[in-house]
């Protein structure tokens, strides 16, 4: 077969067919809402949540075990920051009235006024809070704030997160994101980014560990939940796997294997 | 601040390569939130606008190579490393049933494409369905085009093998026959 007959019959089978017509409402709508947004190269929370299926973003902690809960769902993508240059690798309690707490509570007012704050923590510049509806609803924000600059960072919330429940000893991930700044430009491979993890820990749980190519990251606990989050340099991070040291209140310490599910 | 003749070179850039993006996205991540990956893709390109290339092909590879990135940071782990497969349209039951040749070429040509990895699929997509010249393909993947030609005669090579072996010289479909080494296949003399 010639070549030109061969690329002839796959273009037969094109799955997008030609679109006709001027800017559709959609396009339109996209259109006006992208030049009305500052051309910083920073990225700024959206302007909308979108819905996307959450395919492996919940897994467990506890004794290896992995926990996939169906019909989960999370709304839009955590963005990532330039905050990696302050970024510690213990964070910092802060109350409901730090800057950056008051910063997420405005952006995700947007989306629900349900949200109470369960978790906040502060590393370096980036404020990074943990939200829950108190209907398995939650919401992770993180939010840099640089004096004279622009407020940046983004939101990712993820429904239906009840049956992450961890054992008394153990810990159990609701969601994992990793995300990259650069990489759309920079076709993917080459790019500066932030993992996020979240989820629960069981009472006995006083500390958790994560071994992470940024090295140990302590996690924040607050309420029966965890948070944590650290900078990534390139696409190479050994997620989905890594190990987690739990703290546990009598004085012990075990580890567990964190496995993302899926 | 941007200033209105950004605000302009950049709705002129958007009104004519937004159907051809969305045709792109469409191929490789299909239909649902196709319109938000285009979006998002925009989005950065506005963010990035002063890096737009001023050649008129190498914007529309770097809106490519964007939109690509975006489809790619979706994925997770391993995954995100991953070429970028593309799917062919279905060949409905009336096609498979018909002992016209087109369609029979079609059935084989489908299910010979679902067997081709997914990084030959992208480059067979980039030069044949995108339309894309090997420079602009190239700049997509992050490649050199010399790179990109050996890759795409390659993947040619390999869907012409599978298409042999779909259709067997012994009872070949009507039109469906598979033809010796063409010439692009001399650069596999280069690896």
């Amino acid at each position: 077969m010639r070549t030109h007959d061969l690329d002839d019959a796959l273009r037969a089978l094109d799955p997008a067919p030609p679109i006709a017509g001027a800017r559709s409402d959609r396009a339109d709508a996209d259109l006006r809402r992208i030049l009305a947004t500052s051309r910083s190269r920073q990225v700024a929370p959206p302007p909308h949540v979108r819905r996307r299926p959450l395919r492996t973003g919940l897994v467990a902690v506890a004794a290896a075990a992995a926990l996939v809960v169906a019909g989960s769902v999370a709304l839009d993508v955590m963005r990532p920051t330039t905050a990696s240059a302050t970024w510690t690798s213990v964070g910092e309690p802060v109350g409901a009235d730090a800057p950056g707490v008051q910063q997420c509570v405005r952006w995700w007012q947007v989306q629900s006024s349900q949200l109470r704050p369960v978790l906040q923590e502060r590393r370096g510049d980036t404020t990074l809070v943990l939200a829950s509806d108190g209907a398995g609803g939650e919401l992770l924000c993180t939010a840099t704030l640089v004096p004279g600059q622009e407020p940046i960072g983004g939101m990712t919330s993820v429904e239906d997160t009840t049956a992450a429940l961890p054992a008394a000893d153990g810990a159990a991930v609701v969601m994992v994101e990793t995300t990259f700044s650069d990489a759309a430009v920079q076709n993917g491979w080459q790019a500066h980014g932030i993992t996020a993890v979240t989820g629960h820990v069981g009472p006995e749980v006083t500390g958790l560990v994560l071994e992470t190519r940024a090295g140990p990251v302590q996690a924040s606990l607050s309420e029966g939940r965890f948070a944590v989050w650290w900078p990534i340099e390139d696409d190479s991070d050994p997620h989905p796997a890594m190990v987690a040291t739990l703290s546990l209140a009598d004085g012990t310490t075990r580890q567990a294997m964190l496995r993302e599910a899926g | 601040m941007s200033t209105p003749p950004d605000a302009q070179r950049f709705t002129a850039l958007f009104d004519d390569a937004y159907a051809d993006l969305l045709r792109f996205v469409r191929r490789r991540h299909g239909e649902d939130g196709a319109e938000d990956v285009v979006a998002d893709a925009f989005l950065t390109a506005w963010r990035r606008f002063d890096d737009l290339p001023a050649a008129p092909d190498d914007a529309r590879a770097w809106l490519f190579g964007i939109a690509r990135g975006t489809m790619a940071n979706s994925r997770r782990g391993a995954a995100r490393r991953a070429a970028l497969g593309v799917r062919l349209a279905e060949v409905g039951p009336t096609a498979a049933e018909s002992h016209d040749g087109l369609s029979a070429l079609s059935i084989d040509l489908v299910r010979a494409w679902e067997v081709l990895s997914a990084r030959d699929q992208e480059v067979l997509a980039l030069a044949v369905l995108d339309g894309l010249t090997s420079a602009a393909a190239a700049h997509v993947l992050g490649t050199t085009p010399v790179a990109f030609r050996l890759r795409l005669s390659r993947a040619r090579r390999r869907l012409r093998r599978l298409l042999e072996e779909a259709s067997p010289p012994t009872s070949p479909p009507t039109g469906a026959r598979v033809h010796g080494p063409t010439a692009d296949t001399a650069w596999e003399a280069t690896s």
